[in-house]
């Protein structure tokens, strides 16, 4: 028991208990503001873990943007279902109880694990290779380069996906313009474009990168959408497509020049290597913000009255 | 010394931070709810940011922290009066 | 080809597709011109790695140049070279098929087309078990969009439960994942399988997870109750590269899992055993929910859930170490073939559904005389499906059947012997009705390059089965050899 353990320790069981009030309320919007509280303490457990880059893209992500999405998702209008009870009580105690006894199973495998570094000491070892000094980048943007890229693919797709089943969605709705909000709006996206940039920059030697920058630009967008100041990407106009793809696109197409340049598919030419990585970060930081701010605009189009079937 | 400063900037932080709690809890209706949170939780932050740009004892830190705090300030602000307007548009307490 | 860099075919194998959905994210009008570049591209790709491995073996890459722990690697082995041919084939006559005017596929359709093309062959290349996960999140979403591009609310509702159970199957997976690094440092395949020699506690509880995450994603009884619905709710299409191809993937990946990931650890014979059950009750109900389905597309997709049945059937066929190459060729065979019997069966579906506006069997009456060319290809898909001779279905059955009574298992036998049976009673009504006197003139014209590209699909299983050394030759280089101490 250290003064570490004072922390952890309430800390974990808060985030147990916000998990099932999250799923245990009968209200939405209460399980909402639970989800969300729990995103917060989930920064600090990161933080806690001494994972700050997890827990800056859990701030931006799991927080700010899902915080939005769920409140946005409330706010859209529901169609009545009467007749169909919330919950099945016996089956959701089942559930609970197979929970439980499945985390138990986990913990007691965990609490048994033999202290291993997993691969610390190789990444450390082949790190000065790759040009960056950021462990985390490494490993994103070289070792496993190959991940990334798919998980860009992710995004990429999900953006387009929406596009493609929301159709001839409505344009979303914006907030009823207020001044305020406005000034506040005007000063507070500038910072945040600074601080993604200063993120992205930092991603080279620090904790920092493409993830959360990109999220940070995203969040910085969406306040413009909400505020009614400007659009999300849009899918019928060429520019707003390539926004959304083009991070995916440059990583690509770079991965792929990797066997006439180096070798291999994904590799980068040694002298180039960290530039190549910046650049690649630059590109995905602009995609990620654009898909982030994509994905929230396509829900509140859907919450519109009228809109197609892209709930 | 700046230790024990940074702790009593934290302690005063953590003390504004609770009022600002119990206010949400306790007080009857939102106008006032509001109040509590926007009041005492800016001081809480502001003196909370304080203790730890003591503790940092870096001018660069600390200048960060600046801007944390008043972005937060300008964040509250607007929500506070966002809120209390849509209050105000339903006409609710 | 002796002179081509393996990077070259491995690159354009997944580049091409990938650079397609990009294009056609951007140019949504040439969707379907960049899914044909894009597969024809692979199609080309593939024959160069498959002729490769035929006469060097095994490609062994590591991406970026990062060799193993560190890095991930792509290990080409012959079935899965089979399997990224079969891969771009099948896509190739799907984008062609779903390019034909007038009934052209939507710009909407081709990203998700494309991408799911390319997760699979990353899936059939992948050597490294975080990687797979992350190559099947790229799958199930794609999957997830292509059956919510069908028609109406019953589609949206579909593809939200096939969502949620391939998140519920993902979550799962990559807690196991998460326990085979946390306990074992690595997630290369073939570390693992050195230091899962001795698995302790962790090992057999990330086994657990993952094999009950991809059965979700696989659809194995009893998780497979999403898979009807969303896999009848697609565009033809859509559901041809589905139930073709994307649950096969999961298989795959399963089946490289338990027979490299855990091949020297001391895989209990219950735990085979209950896989083989697993695999049997999946070939039974499947059969049994197929016979009662009144709409042909709901039919085809519950003969899915019986040749999953049969694959999974290989791990326990495996057991002894003598017959593990023939199970393997078998379980092999199965998924080359019905990927083609599948998606020709499929396209032929969505193409009686155009003509006569529905796919309720009592009312196809007489669909033959309108489009013979299509029943007739539909005929030889099914007697795939159902393993008659000269069909790859038939030889891999008899490949399963041979490996079951030489390991001493007789008893897996009479399911995979049942199974042919249940399929011939529903498929056998089906054809009936359609080759059935009857007003065939109401059913509208259909483009004669959809026909063919059906009947070719139609005839490459039966190919299969008529030529079956070749391929079965290529799918046992780079099988895998275990050493369970198991006896069944």
């Amino acid at each position: 028991m250290n003064a570490g353990s004072l922390v952890d320790i309430p800390l974990a069981g808060m985030m147990v208990w916000l998990a099932w009030r999250a799923q245990a309320g009968p209200e939405p919007i209460g399980a909402a503001l639970c989800f969300i509280v729990l995103g917060l303490l989930t920064i600090l457990a990161w933080l806690r873990l001494g994972a700050p880059d997890v827990a800056i893209a859990e701030a931006a992500v799991g927080t700010g943007l899902t915080g939005v999405l769920l409140l946005e998702a409330l706010a859209a209008p529901r169609p009545e279902r009467p007749g169909r009870s919330t919950g099945v009580p016996a089956a959701r105690r089942l559930l609970a109880v197979a929970a439980l006894a499945g985390g138990a199973v986990l913990v007691a495998v965990l609490l048994r694990l033999p202290e291993t570094s997993g691969l610390h000491a190789a990444v450390r070892e082949r790190l000065p290779a790759t040009g960056v000094s950021s462990p985390v980048t490494g490993v994103l943007l070289a070792f496993r380069a190959y991940d990334t890229l798919l998980e860009i693919g992710v995004l990429a797709l999900a953006v387009a996906a929406g596009w493609g089943l929301a159709g001839e969605a409505p344009r979303p709705r914006p907030m009823s313009r207020d001044p305020v909000l406005d000034a506040f709006a005007r000063r507070i996206v500038p910072l945040g474009v600074l601080v993604a940039g200063y993120l992205w920059w930092a991603g080279g030697s620090r904790p920092g990168g493409a993830f959360q920058a990109g999220t940070v630009l995203g969040v910085a967008w969406v306040i413009l959408i909400l505020t009614g100041l400007e659009e999300g990407p849009s899918p019928t106009r060429w520019h707003g497509r390539a926004l959304v793809v083009g991070g995916f696109a440059l990583f690509l197409a770079i991965g792929l020049a990797g066997p006439a340049m180096a070798g291999a598919l994904l590799a980068f030419p040694s002298e180039w290597s960290v530039n190549l990585i910046l650049l690649i970060e630059a590109a995905l930081t602009i995609s990620i913000a654009a898909c982030l701010a994509s994905l929230v605009a396509l829900l509140m189009a859907a919450g519109e009255p009228g809109a197609g079937a892209g709930g | 010394m700046a230790d024990f400063i940074a702790a009593a900037f934290i302690l005063g932080g953590c003390f504004f931070f609770l009022a600002g709690t119990v206010g949400l809890l306790r007080f009857p209706d939102t106008l006032s709810r509001l109040h509590a949170l926007t009041k005492a939780d800016n001081l809480g932050l502001g003196l909370v940011a304080a203790g730890v740009a003591v503790h940092g004892g870096d001018l660069v830190i600390a200048l960060k922290l600046l801007v944390v705090w008043v972005a937060a300030l300008a964040a509250s602000a607007t929500v506070a009066l966002l809120i209390g307007r849509a209050m105000v548009e339903r006409d609710e307490p | 080809m002796e002179g081509i860099d393996p990077w070259w075919a491995a690159a354009v194998i997944v580049g091409a597709p990938l650079t397609g959905g990009v294009l056609a994210i951007l140019w949504g009008a040439l969707g379907h011109v960049w899914a044909l570049a894009a597969t024809a591209a692979m199609t080309a790709a593939a024959v160069v790695a498959t002729a490769r491995i035929g006469r060097h073996g095994v490609i062994h890459l590591a991406l970026g140049g990062w060799s193993a722990p560190l890095g991930i690697h792509w290990r080409i082995d012959g079935l899965g070279a089979l399997l990224i041919l079969t891969t771009a084939l099948v896509a190739m006559a799907v984008a062609w098929f779903a390019a034909s005017p007038p009934r052209r596929m939507p710009p909407a359709f081709w990203p998700p087309f494309l991408f799911e093309v390319a997760a699979l062959a990353a899936l059939f290349m992948s050597w490294d078990v975080f990687n797979v996960y992350v190559a099947l999140e790229l799958a199930s979403l794609a999957a997830v969009t292509l059956v919510a591009q069908g028609h109406g609310k019953a589609a949206v509702a579909a593809a939200l439960r096939y969502l949620l159970v391939a998140l519920a199957g993902a979550i799962t997976t990559l807690l196991g994942v998460g326990l085979l690094y946390a306990g074992f440092g690595t997630l290369d395949l073939s570390i693992l399988s050195r230091a899962l020699a001795g698995p302790g506690l962790v090992g057999w509880l990330a086994l657990a997870l993952i094999t009950v995450g991809l059965a979700a994603k696989a659809a194995l009884f009893p998780l497979h109750t999403w898979l009807p619905a969303a896999h009848a709710s697609a565009p033809a299409p859509g559901s041809a590269l589905l139930s073709a191809l994307v649950v096969e993937a999961s298989l795959f990946v399963l089946l490289r899992v338990w027979m490299v990931g855990f091949a020297h650890a001391p895989v209990p014979g219950p735990a085979l055993q209950s896989l083989g059950l697993i695999g049997a009750a999946g070939i039974v109900w499947g059969g049994l929910l197929a016979m009662r389905q009144r709409r042909l597309k709901l039919l085809l997709a519950f003969s899915t859930l019986t040749q999953v049945g049969y694959v999974v059937m290989v791990v326990p066929l495996s057991a002894d170490p003598r017959w593990t190459e023939l199970a393997w060729q078998g379980g092999g065979m199965v998924l080359v073939s019905h990927a083609f019997a599948k998606a020709a069966m499929f396209l032929g579906a969505g193409m009686i559904m155009d003509a006569a506006g529905h796919d309720r069997l009592e009312n196809i009456r007489g669909a033959a005389h309108a489009m013979p060319m299509t029943l007739f290809a539909f005929a030889i898909g099914g007697i795939n499906l159902i393993g008659l001779p000269p069909s790859g279905g038939f030889v891999a059955k008899w490949l399963l059947i041979e490996a079951a009574l030489n390991g001493g298992q007789w008893w897996w036998a009479v399911p995979l012997a049942a199974g042919g049976l249940f399929t011939a009673a529903y498929l056998f009504r089906a054809v009936a009705v359609a080759f059935s006197a009857g007003d065939g003139g109401a059913l509208a014209a259909v483009p004669r390059r959809q026909e063919v590209l059906v009947l070719m699909l139609a005839l490459a299983s039966l190919l299969l089965g008529l030529f079956p050394a070749q391929p079965l030759s290529v799918m046992a280089i780079g099988a895998p050899t275990h050493s369970w101490s198991a006896e069944p």
